[in-house]
């Protein structure tokens, strides 16, 4: 295969054969398991399980609320102890009963059970950012796929969990990776793995070399990479891959691509093949102050510091315990939280292993930012906007577009913590757009509200004028009141005319705006018009409060 | 070139200018008259950069009003509830100076909650909400729509028996959600066009 | 052909109007806070100069000289000048009522540029063709535009960075233009006269 390349990027040590030395281990069953309902992006799950009910390994306790959003499962058997907005906790009684579903065979099911499947077993992207899986498994109703990436890159230091889970389940991955292709409908599957896996790579080698059997199943191709950071975001595997770019604030699906985690496809097969919701995954346990490192099967929900305490912790030269990788990840304030779906790695560092940044200096405007950026953007450039809060330069800078992979900051001689100054401005940014469009909404109420309450006015006056002319006609009184001097009929009837035309508008825009997309809401749109019939019911109304002015003047 | 004074010498220099003066006034005239610039559409880009609260507080009745006031040359700094960052954005595309802000700024972000143990159902904070974000009726509970509510604070006066707070949002402004359209026959009308 | 390109490089680099011989500062300071007004008002000031230049040549040769009044050169340019730049003015509020009510005051002040006066002026020095004379005053136009977005482009760039308290402002960006002027004294000798 040619070689592809994406721009930038760094070489930072690897520090992975702290942790890939030993073999795949499971953590012991914890005692309690605290249940975030937020695991996922999108909206927190709602409980669905009350205080004392006895739940099994598998159980469902909060329910997915709307579309964007994932079930969430007891990941141990026992009781339910507490239940608030943000967590379920479950006393375990350490038996580990499970309650499953009915096994699948993916390659017989109906797509909408398989898909209900991912659903009900609350499965999201276990590579980091949580994006639930039975959205993405449905992609091609909006965009054709044709190739299946299967994201076994792990670019970041630390981190082995996708290379042991490789090396352990390779078979089981690659089945996972043909269920899912199926329900996107990828012809293709391409593994993409680093150079720094020799052993996941003989593993997935052994398993291309065996004949493939003769259901029509997607062609799967290895693709070995060369190690750097950060090969591992999607778009840039997917250039180094294919030699295809997601389009700037696009997704992979624009060009028929998707990515998937390998953790994300084990846990697909066992939701489908085993019937086992999302309960456990692999974690990276690793850094100097570890004892015992190494990748253990953990149950969702564990506490970190139980965790820690298993695998043994040199609490004196213990520094910070980062969670995610050492680019990316955050560092803990408190060891007292859970494992979430989405928790890949626990570094326990030392000080010398990760010591503190620097103080930081005034940019020298150097370059070196820019040269390493995988998304060839203007670092130097986003960041003086950054700090004088430009918004209008920092979007034309496409700041949208940048991953956060850290590269930028880890280059730069001043140490400017880079990434915070996109992160904070991008929450600048978005908070300004949702103001903007409450602004925009806001105002359209209070033009429906002023019309509305013309109108009343109009109608108002033209009942009032109506009276008097019947009234005017009943007693046949010459001495009308000189009512309102006839005002302009022909004024009026413009009046009238334009109002027409303005709902005539109003409705065409609407129409249009509902055609291109049945599915959105266009309240903005319908009010507009709303206000426009109201402007044309005032302006008829004032026309005939004329006419019956006029009408009673000509009167005897 | 003569030294002695000369009438037609004069009378040539004034003549050339008068005639320039009125050649080149003609022509900018009919200019002028070809050229005629439409509606200045600069309004509404004013208007779309306040916050639309319609409060009031600039002096004006309601933000379009004060948009109008804007293009006509008035002081740009006369929004509390748009503050500092709405100054700076009309400075910005005005080419203005940007000045302080004339006034208190809105500290927090509140809406209105009304007491519903207290609320008498006689409809005033109803009648005074720009933005139609009060949910009653004569003797039945008031109520406000919290995602549809401003924090203009034009309810609170007018309420008899002051059961009216502000205070900040409950829900964070990542989920506002405005209400749902209720009229469900006009879309479905129109979806089909 | 050599002598176009002469006058072109002459007006425009060597002896640029603004960095080296110090006229039309005003605009130069005043419009080139940001990029896009700076864009503006160099198109506005290039069609100004330009059409001002070819309407100047053809007002004293046609009129002063004739009737030998050539001392009333600057009064005439400066009529001719005004109505050009009063139709410009018509013609940017036709084509873009923002860019207008950006430039504001600047629009009309172009009159007073002493950069059109000079050009207008200087060139009768070089006693040139009518061709030449209009070709001047498009290369002092050149020249001024690409001087005006440059230091435009750079005080865009000045704004966001850290500037110490007493340079921020007029200050840094009046030795920002020092520098320039610095920096075009390097084309001096490029071409003769």
């Amino acid at each position: 295969m040619p070689a592809y390349d994406f721009p930038g990027g760094i070489y930072p040590p690897e520090r992975k054969e702290r942790s890939n030395q030993a073999p795949l281990r499971t953590a012991p069953l914890p005692s309690e398991v605290t249940l975030p309902m937020s695991q996922h992006t999108g909206k927190a799950a709602l409980p669905c399980v009350n205080v004392g009910d006895a739940v099994k390994t598998g159980t469902l306790v909060a329910r997915r609320d709307g579309m964007v959003s994932a079930n969430v499962h007891a990941s141990i058997s026992g009781t339910v102890i507490e239940i608030n907005d943000s967590v379920i906790i479950i006393q375990g009684d350490g038996e580990d009963r499970w309650a499953t579903l009915p096994p699948l065979d993916w390659r017989t099911a109906e797509r909408d059970t398989l898909l209900e499947r991912l659903d009900d077993s609350g499965l999201i992207g276990l590579g980091g950012a949580g994006f639930p899986t039975y959205i993405k498994a449905q992609v091609n109703e909006h965009h054709a796929i044709d190739t299946l990436v299967v994201n076994a890159a792990e670019c970041e230091p630390y981190i082995t969990a996708d290379d042991l889970t490789l090396r352990h389940y390779a078979a089981d991955v690659l089945e996972g990776a043909q269920l899912l292709a199926r329900l996107c409908g990828a012809a293709h599957i391409i593994v993409g793995v680093e150079d720094n896996k020799p052993e996941a790579i003989q593993a997935l080698q052994a398993l291309l070399t065996v004949s493939a059997d003769s259901e029509p199943l997607a062609s799967v191709t290895l693709k070995i990479i060369e190690t750097r950071y950060p090969s591992g975001g999607e778009r840039q595997l997917i250039k180094k891959l294919l030699n295809r770019e997601v389009p700037s604030g696009g997704l992979p699906a624009d060009i028929g691509v998707l990515c998937h985690n390998p953790g994300t496809l084990l846990a697909a097969l066992h939701a489908v093949r085993d019937g086992q919701p999302l309960v456990a995954r692999v974690v990276t346990l690793t850094g100097d102050a570890i004892i015992q490192p190494g990748n253990y099967w953990v149950r969702v929900g564990t506490s970190v510091d139980a965790l820690l305490e298993h695998v043994g912790v040199a609490h004196e030269r213990l520094h910070q315990v980062v969670v995610g990788g050492p680019m990316m990840g955050t560092p803990l304030t408190s060891l007292e939280i859970p494992v979430t779906k989405t928790t890949n790695c626990l570094i326990a560092a030392t000080k010398e292993e990760l010591p503190p940044a620097p103080a930081e200096a005034p940019c020298i405007r150097c370059g070196a930012c820019e040269s390493v950026c995988p998304a060839q953007l203007l670092p130097q450039q986003l960041h003086w906007y950054a700090r004088a809060e430009n918004d209008a330069a920092l979007e034309a800078h496409h700041l949208f577009d940048c991953i956060e992979c850290g590269a930028c900051s880890y280059v730069c001689p001043s140490a400017i913590p880079l990434v915070q100054d996109y992160r904070s401005s991008k929450q600048r940014i978005r908070h300004k757009r949702i103001e903007t469009a409450k602004a925009e909404h806001a105002k359209h109420r209070f033009e429906f509200r002023q019309s509305r309450l013309a109108r009343e006015e109009a109608e108002k006056k033209a009942r009032r004028q109506a009276r008097l002319a019947q009234q005017q006609s009943a007693s046949s009184d010459a001495t009308g009141t000189q009512t309102a001097p006839v005002a302009d009929l022909r004024s009026l009837r413009i009046a009238q005319t334009a109002a027409k035309a303005a709902v005539r508008k109003a409705e065409k825009v609407l129409a249009r705006a509902a055609a291109q997309d049945p599915q959105q809401r266009h309240d903005d749109l319908e009010t507009q018009l709303a206000t426009a019939q109201e402007n044309l019911k005032a302006a008829e109304a004032r026309l005939a409060e004329a006419r019956a002015a006029s009408e009673q003047k000509e009167a005897p | 070139m003569s030294d002695s004074f000369s009438w037609w010498g004069v009378l040539s220099a004034v003549g050339v200018l008068t005639g320039l003066g009125i050649t080149f006034g003609a022509l900018l005239g009919m200019a002028s008259a070809r050229f005629k610039g439409e509606e200045n559409p600069l309004v509404e880009k004013i208007d779309a950069l306040l916050p639309q609260t319609q409060c009031g507080q600039c002096g004006y009745p309601g933000c379009r009003p004060y948009a109008e006031a804007i293009n006509q040359g008035d002081a740009i700094n006369k929004c509390p509830p748009g503050g500092e960052a709405t100054i700076l954005a009309l400075a910005d595309m005005l080419g203005r100076d940007p000045a302080p802000l004339d006034g208190e700024a809105a500290s927090e972000d509140t809406v209105a909650y009304i007491r519903e143990a207290e609320c008498i159902g006689c409809t005033k904070c109803i009648q005074a909400c720009p933005v139609d974000a009060i949910i009653g009726a004569a003797k039945q509970m008031h109520t406000v729509i919290e995602d549809e509510c401003t924090g203009c604070d034009l309810c609170v006066a007018p309420c008899p028996v002051d059961c009216i707070d502000m205070l900040p949002r409950r829900k964070p402004l990542t989920q506002w959600e405005p209400i749902v359209s209720d009229r469900q026959p006009l879309r479905s009308a129109h979806a089909g066009l | 052909m050599n002598e176009l390109f002469v006058i072109l490089v002459s007006t425009a680099l060597v002896n640029n109007f603004v960095l080296v011989q110090f006229l039309g500062l005003c605009p130069f300071m005043g419009v080139s806070n940001k990029l896009e007004s700076a864009m503006g008002m160099s198109l506005a000031t290039t069609f100004v100069l330009t059409l001002a230049s070819a309407a100047s040549y053809v007002v004293y040769h046609g009129l002063l000289v004739p009737f030998d009044i050539t001392y009333l050169r600057t009064i005439s340019f400066i009529v001719v000048i005004a109505a050009v730049v009063q139709f410009t003015e018509i013609m940017v509020r036709q084509l873009s009522p923002l860019l207008h009510q950006v430039l504001g005051i600047f629009l009309p002040l172009i009159t007073t540029n002493c950069a059109v006066l000079g050009v207008a002026l200087l060139s009768l020095n070089r006693e040139l063709s009518f061709f030449h004379t209009t070709l001047y005053g498009l290369g002092a136009a050149l020249g001024f535009s690409l001087v005006l977005v440059l230091f435009a482009a750079m005080r865009e760039r000045l704004a966001s960075a850290d500037v110490p308290k007493p340079f921020r402002g007029a200050a840094i960006a009046m030795i920002t233009a020092s520098l320039m002027s610095l920096a075009f004294l390097g084309f001096s000798g490029l071409v003769q006269g």
